[in-house]
């Protein structure tokens, strides 16, 4: 290469830097702008897409609802609704309407605005019913329990011996029951339980007292108690049909304004 | 008019929207069985019934029938005679008085009405007595030697049909221990107020009143009174 050639070169590279250099805010400006479009972007999409889940949710709590409603009898319509009622307690409480804090300010875009308006009223109603849930939940839950253990004194009279057995299933159900730690509104039905079961052991007990002394009075006496004992059964029924319509009554009022 | 109706007509239905609104919320009632299982699981449970034991049934069985054998004792109507003899003898007074006793408290005879009879030493509510036999006129002129009778409040045994029955009798072949319970029942039945009775078919028992010393009428010879016997006028039974 000739000096000027070589001269030439040198001076377009120079003269290049300086343009460049000069431009160089142009370029920053306009990187910055087309970074902060796509954060803006980026940070509507997720505010929108945390507003669907929302929605779905709530879409998901109106289904539930009208199936905690739902009338019919028989135990596969009574399971419906309490697997109703424990998804409804399940639900995400966490409050899906608030943005990420880099996008927070697009909460004052009108469009935005309104959608969250929206958000937070569906946010709240679920809070409010899945808490709600979860309370009746674990009352209906309690309550089923305590009745299992009831059931432990349903007689099978064509099982071998089965008066013994109907003594131990007794006060197996009785250790369950006194041994149960359910939550304050069933305390009631399990007090209710533990006493109607624990006159239906003291019955059987005179009766097998009565029996091996051969004592007619005893025997007599007992039968009759252990009789009352069964009927009066029916006295947990009350009490749990009342601590439950206590319970449930929140979570029905508040499903059906859904 | 047209729109006044439509407008009235709009407000109508929209009334009847909102009260049928109401009214479903108002329906909102709960009904814990449609959330709880415990009635259904209380529901379910039964007691069975409990067979008494053995030792129970036997206990209880004895407790009835003594309260029954006391009940009827508190019911039975206590009625004395007393017992004599007129003319001459041969026959044994004392096996006369036990039969004639065994035979008034027997349970086929008239016992059966609840009522016991009692012997005692003198002032009995009828008079028992053994007669020789041609003394029985004496008691009445309704009465003969040939058979026993009753007159008043006397109830007569001929000595001769308590020592050998009626021709008739043995020739039907009746005992004489039959024969002595059927005239004991026979006259004391008349002092109990029963007259003569008749042999309701051949081939039936005879009723304790009919006049089976003499004629069986076809009947076979019964010493006790029939269920249909069972009443007296004397005793208000």
């Amino acid at each position: 290469m000739s000096y000027g050639a070589h001269n030439w070169v040198y001076n377009m590279k120079k003269s290049f830097k300086k343009y460049i250099i000069k431009l160089l805010p142009v370029f920053m400006v306009a990187a910055l702008l087309i970074g902060a479009f796509g954060v803006y972007l980026l940070g509507n999409s997720r505010q929108l897409a945390s507003f669907d889940t929302t929605t779905q949710r709530y879409e998901q709590l109106t289904r539930l609802s009208k199936t905690v409603l739902s009338k019919g009898t028989g135990e596969s319509k009574l399971s419906v609704r309490v697997d109703a009622i424990e998804q409804l307690a399940k639900l995400n409480r966490n409050n899906q309407c608030s943005g990420d804090w880099w996008n927070d300010w697009q909460q004052t875009l009108p469009r935005i605005k309104d959608k969250l308006g929206v958000c937070r009223k569906y946010e709240a109603k679920i809070s409010t019913l899945a808490a709600l849930a979860m309370t009746t939940s674990r009352h209906i839950n309690d309550d089923a329990e305590l009745a299992n253990q009831i059931n432990k004194l349903r007689i099978d009279t064509n099982a071998k011996n089965w008066q013994q057995t109907a003594v131990k299933n007794a006060q197996s159900a009785l250790a369950a029951i006194d041994g149960s730690k359910p939550i304050k509104p069933v305390e009631p039905v399990k007090k209710a339980a533990s006493e109607r079961v624990l006159a239906i052991t003291k019955a059987w007990q005179a009766l097998t007292v009565g029996s091996a002394k051969q004592d007619k009075t005893i025997y007599l006496n007992a039968k009759a108690d252990l009789e009352q004992a069964y009927a009066s059964l029916d006295l947990i029924t009350d009490v749990s049909d009342k601590q439950l319509e206590g319970a449930m009554t929140p979570l029905i009022e508040a499903a059906a304004k859904i | 008019m047209r729109r006044v109706c439509a407008i009235i007509f709009f407000l109508a239905i929209g009334m009847i929207m909102l009260v049928s609104g109401s009214v479903s919320a108002a329906e909102q009632t709960i009904n814990p069985a449609d959330y709880s299982t415990m009635r259904e699981t209380i529901k379910k449970i039964k007691l069975p019934t409990i067979d008494n034991p053995e030792w129970l049934k036997k206990q209880l069985a004895s407790e009835a029938a003594a309260t029954q054998i006391a009940k009827q004792a508190a019911n039975t109507l206590t009625v004395t005679y007393d017992v004599t003899t007129k003319g001459t003898l041969y026959a044994n007074l004392s096996e006369f008085k036990l039969l004639a006793n065994q035979t008034l408290n027997d349970s086929r005879g008239w016992a059966r009405m609840n009522v016991k009879f009692v012997e005692v030493p003198s002032g009995g509510r009828f008079t028992l007595v053994l007669s020789q036999a041609n003394q029985l006129p004496s008691f009445s002129s309704g009465c003969s030697a040939d058979y026993s009778c009753r007159a008043g409040r006397y109830v007569i045994i001929n000595q001769d049909r308590w020592m050998g029955a009626t021709s008739s009798w043995n020739s039907a072949g009746g005992s004489l221990r039959d024969y002595r319970h059927m005239v004991v029942n026979h006259e004391t039945g008349h002092w109990l107020g029963h007259d003569h009775e008749y042999c309701k078919g051949a081939g039936q028992p005879a009723p304790v009143m009919q006049q089976q010393s003499i004629s069986l009428q076809g009947c076979k010879f019964n010493p006790w009174p029939l269920a249909s016997e069972l009443w007296s006028t004397q005793l208000g039974i």
